[in-house]
C-alpha cells in the first residue's frame, strides 16, 4: 500500500522524505508537512483523528530496522508558543511606548538597562543593589524602608520584582562600566517626566501608608488615596 | 504546496465524486471554486440545488478554505450574505480535511441544523419552537430560490 500524506496528499514516493508517526495514534504524515501545521495549531491534536499527540516517531533511513527516533512534542511546541506571546507582548510594549509618545521604542532590553533604582527611581550613581535575575536595580536604603513600610522588615533582600534574592550592584554584571552615565543622559525626557510622576504617586502612597500604621484614619485607606490627588499627578504625565 | 494541494483534490473529485455535491474552479484561477449542494432529501430543502463559493488561502490547507452559500437559504446557521456557522471552516479546521468532506459536512448541517450556535438567532428561535413553521419557511426559499 502506497503512503499518502493526509496534509499535502502526495503520494509520490520519490517526495517522501522523511515519513513522522505520530503518537500515541499512530497517524503518520510527512514531518515537513506536520511540523508546518503545528507553527499554524494552538494545540498537538492529530489532524485525522483529533487525539491528544505528545511525540513523533521518526525514521531517518530507508533501512525497516532502523530505530525511530522519538521527538517529544510538547516541550518544542509550548517553548515556541512562548516565545510567540514575547513577541506579542514586547510589540504591545513598543505600541503603548508610541501611545506615551517617547521619541524611542521602549524596548523590554532598554528598559532593563536603565540605571535608575526601582523605588525611588532616582539615577545617581550610588545604586548598590541588583537582582541578577530580572536586572532590576535598587538603593539598600530604598530596599529597607520599603521592608519597613509593608511590615516585612526582613522582606529587603528580596526583589520588589521577581522575589529573588538581590546581590550587591557592580555594574560590571550588565556590561556597562564605562558607559553608565552616557546611558542615563539618553533617557528620554518624557521617560524623566514619567518617573517623576511616578516618585511622586510612591511618595503619596508612602505618606497614606504612614498615616494607615500610625492609625490616624480609622483604618480606612480611601479616605485619603483620592482619585483627585492621583488624576492631578497623572495630568502632568500627559 | 497550496497549488499542487488543490490540483490534487480536483483530480480526487473528479476520479471518485460525491453522490450529493460537485466543485470545481471558476474560469483560470484555481484558487477560486463554485461548488453545489443538493438538497438533502429528508430535509426542507430537497429538490433545491444550492451555490456556493469557495476561496482557497495561499496558505491552504493551513488555514481554511473560505466558504459561503450564494443561494440564498432559510437556515439558522447560514446569514443573508450566505456566511456559514461551522465549526471546521474556523477554530476547528485540519489540514487533513479536504473540500470533498467539508461538503459534506455542510450537507448533514442542512439535514440538523444546530440552533444552540445560530448564525440568525430569529430563524434558531422558530426552529426551537415552531419545527412546523420553520420547515414550511425553508420549503419555500427552497422552491421560490434554489429549484
Amino acid at each position: 500500500m502506497t503512503f499518502t500524506c493526509p496534509i499535502c496528499l502526495d503520494d509520490n514516493e520519490a517526495n517522501i522524505g522523511s515519513i513522522g508517526t505520530l503518537q500515541p495514534c499512530n497517524h503518520e504524515f510527512h514531518t515537513d508537512c506536520l511540523r508546518r501545521w503545528h507553527s499554524y495549531a494552538h494545540d498537538l491534536i492529530c489532524p485525522v483523528c483529533r487525539a491528544e499527540s505528545n511525540s513523533l516517531l521518526v525514521k531517518l533511513g530507508e533501512d525497516k530496522g532502523m530505530t525511530p527516533i522519538k521527538v517529544d512534542l510538547r516541550k518544542g511546541f509550548y517553548a515556541k508558543k512562548a516565545v510567540e506571546y514575547e513577541r506579542q507582548e514586547e510589540q504591545f510594549l513598543r505600541r503603548f511606548s508610541n501611545a506615551l509618545r517617547f521619541e524611542s521604542p521602549l524596548s523590554r532590553g532598554e528598559r532593563l538597562v536603565l540605571i535608575q533604582c526601582n523605588i525611588c527611581g532616582e539615577s545617581e550613581s550610588d545604586l548598590d543593589k541588583a537582582c541578577h535575575n530580572c536586572g532590576t536595580l535598587f538603593h539598600e536604603s530604598c530596599l529597607r524602608s520599603l521592608a519597613c513600610e509593608v511590615g516585612d522588615p526582613s522582606s529587603w533582600q528580596q526583589c520588589v520584582e521577581c522575589q529573588d534574592p538581590v546581590n550587591q550592584f557592580c555594574r560590571s554584571h550588565i556590561g556597562y562600566s564605562n558607559g553608565t552615565s552616557s546611558r542615563s543622559l539618553r533617557i528620554p525626557d518624557e521617560l524623566r517626566r514619567l518617573r517623576e510622576v511616578k516618585t511622586e504617586i510612591q511618595g503619596h502612597v508612602r505618606q497614606v501608608l504612614q498615616g494607615f500604621y500610625r492609625g490616624d484614619n480609622d483604618g480606612d485607606l480611601r479616605i485619603k488615596l483620592d482619585r483627585k490627588h492621583f488624576a492631578e499627578i497623572n495630568k502632568r504625565a500627559l | 504546496m497550496s497549488l499542487k494541494r488543490i490540483t490534487k483534490e480536483l483530480n480526487d473529485l473528479g476520479r471518485d465524486p460525491p453522490t450529493s455535491c460537485s466543485a470545481g474552479p471558476v474560469g483560470d484561477d484555481v484558487y477560486h471554486w463554485q461548488a453545489s449542494i443538493m438538497g438533502p432529501p429528508d430535509s426542507p430543502y430537497a429538490g433545491g440545488v444550492f451555490f456556493l463559493s469557495i476561496h482557497f488561502p495561499t496558505d491552504y490547507p493551513f488555514k481554511p478554505p473560505k466558504i459561503a452559500f450564494t443561494t440564498k437559504i432559510y437556515h439558522p446557521n447560514i446569514n443573508a450574505n450566505g456566511n456559514i456557522c461551522l465549526d471546521i471552516l474556523k477554530d476547528q479546521w485540519s489540514p487533513a480535511l479536504t473540500i470533498s468532506k467539508v461538503l459534506l459536512s455542510i450537507c448533514s448541517l442542512l439535514t440538523d441544523a444546530n440552533p444552540d450556535d445560530p448564525l440568525v438567532p430569529e430563524i434558531a428561535h422558530i426552529y426551537k419552537t415552531d419545527r412546523a413553521k420553520y420547515e414550511a419557511q425553508a420549503r419555500e426559499w427552497t422552491k421560490k430560490y434554489a429549484v
